[in-house]
């Protein structure tokens, strides 16, 4: 059976699709579902319709961001899988999903939040706690996501690595 | 075993006048609350194109031009750390 060794293109693929999943999930859960952590809240607070639709519009633009992300991210991995020496690790996989979301949060926790201060993750009293938990949040899962990759590192069976197992047994020969 | 009754014309009229009703009161409404080219739309859009749009797209822009670079960063240190020819050059 060949072995592959060349885990980055998963590890790319992997790392924007966590951001576009985590970034998808920020968008409807936090923007959408829940109307906190709109895009530009402290800078325009989303207090009359104008405000509202003025931030909802920002909102949709980082889905825009967040969506070619995605799109990125999958056209790297179905390049990955056509690849005999990238390694088809569900460790690696999951693991920079999980770098790729955990990183995003802590970045955007970081610039967004605390350095500008755009808006934060739920704005009005008690606002540093949420900020410092959603940072907390990305760099636990950071932390998560580098453990299963680097467990992963043992990992060399190729995309359809088990293929002879799969396939009939040739007829016998007279 | 029941009989149908035959539709009359009046009955297929009550059920298109319905219909189109429906379909009116569902475009008006969308029309209205929709509010695509209303005066608060035309001022949100305007709004967002003149209050330091540049600044802004950055802003928004900058976490994922991070996490981009690191994806590169992996990519290429994954790619470099066991090839295959480094491993047979080993043994």
């Amino acid at each position: 059976m060949s072995t592959a060794r060349h885990r980055g293109p998963l590890l790319a693929a992997g790392i924007l699709l966590g951001t576009g999943m985590g970034g998808f999930v920020d968008g409807i859960v936090l923007h959408q579902i829940l109307q906190w952590h709109n895009m530009l809240s402290s800078v325009r607070p989303p207090i009359d319709l104008v405000s509202m639709k003025y931030n909802m519009i920002w909102d949709g633009l980082f889905h825009a961001l967040t969506w070619a992300t995605t799109a990125i991210g999958l056209a790297k991995l179905w390049r990955a899988g056509k690849r005999p020496d990238v390694p088809w690790s569900t460790r690696t996989f999951v693991g920079s999903l999980l770098m790729g979301w955990g990183l995003f949060n802590a970045i955007e926790g970081v610039v967004d939040h605390q350095v500008l201060g755009v808006h934060h993750v739920r704005p009005g009293s008690g606002e540093l706690a949420w900020d410092l938990g959603f940072i907390a949040s990305g760099l636990v899962m950071l932390a998560a996501g580098w453990a299963a990759v680097r467990a992963g590192r043992e990992d060399t069976t190729p995309r359809g690595g088990f293929a002879e197992l799969r396939a009939p047994p040739a007829p016998a020969q007279s | 075993m029941m009989q149908r009754r035959p539709r009359s014309r009046a009955d297929v009229g009550h059920v298109v006048a319905g219909l189109s009703s429906f379909a009116f009161t569902s475009w008006v409404s969308a029309t209205v609350w929709a509010c695509p080219s209303c005066p608060v739309g035309r001022t949100a859009r305007q709004q967002v194109l003149d209050q330091e749009f540049e600044t802004n797209l950055m802003i928004a822009l900058l976490p994922f031009l991070v996490v981009g670079l690191v994806s590169r960063w992996a990519e290429r240190i994954g790619s470099r750390s066991r090839a295959p020819e480094s491993q047979e050059g080993r043994r």
